[in-house]
């Protein structure tokens, strides 16, 4: 009994260190330029901000993670990018629950906020506006372009109107990455 | 050990690991590698 008294105690001593570990970390990375893999960052301050003419997303293609900061609450993390006829997009997966919508904090704010976000890919920022669509065909743009980069590489109709059924449905959010009006 | 004795050690390893985390930058680094190293073994897909 002693012995289990005593593992128990040790077990929560070093879950106690984790959590705390974790939890420094995050709140000293909070104002960082940039998100690290772990942890959100705070405000994308250095690098180019893209000034011309509106670019074709298509580009990123061969980018699988890209800086996002969100006006609102100057704070960013890295997050997947799609693409779909030149346009850009990003997505919120495990949307239908609390849990979900909890870690996937940033797309709460994006919705229910202004949505004025800025997206860093490499040395550039793009200063851009976030808006979630709900329906619609280029959804199946969308699909296919998670699963062609994030999900085994090889879309088919099954697949991409399961993953249409998911953003419909509102277990996935969708977010069209749109100049600022 | 008994429970006052238990409570100190919970407060000093509280302690102990958030000033370890903000002011040593290699145990730090050595325990986000640790993080990133067990995600990346069990991260499925």
């Amino acid at each position: 009994m002693k012995m289990v008294k005593l593992s128990l105690q040790m077990l929560s001593l070093v879950a106690i260190f984790i959590a705390v570990a974790m939890a420094t970390l995050r709140f000293n990375h909070r104002n960082d330029d940039g998100p690290s893999i772990l942890f959100p960052g705070g405000a994308l301050v250095s690098g180019e901000l893209h000034t011309g003419p509106e670019p074709n997303w298509d580009f990123t293609a061969d980018v699988q993670t890209v800086e996002l900061e969100l006006d609102d609450s100057d704070s960013s993390r890295l997050i997947w990018i799609q693409n779909a006829d030149g346009k850009a997009y990003v997505v919120s997966g495990y949307m239908n629950n609390w849990l979900g919508r909890l870690w996937k904090h940033w797309a709460v704010e994006a919705d229910e906020g202004s949505g004025r976000a800025v997206l860093r890919i490499g040395d550039t920022r793009y200063e851009r506006q976030l808006v979630r669509i709900h329906q619609g065909d280029e959804l199946d743009g969308i699909a296919e372009s998670v699963i062609r980069k994030y999900a085994g590489g090889n879309p088919t109709p099954e697949s991409i109107a399961g993953f249409r059924a998911a953003i419909e449905s509102g277990a996935t959010w969708a977010f069209a990455v749109l100049p600022r009006g | 050990m008994t429970t006052k004795n238990y409570l100190i050690a919970c407060g000093a390893v509280a302690v102990v690991t958030a000033l370890c985390m903000l002011f040593v930058p290699p145990v730090a680094q050595a325990f986000e590698g640790l993080v990133l190293l067990f995600l990346s073994t069990f991260a499925t897909g």
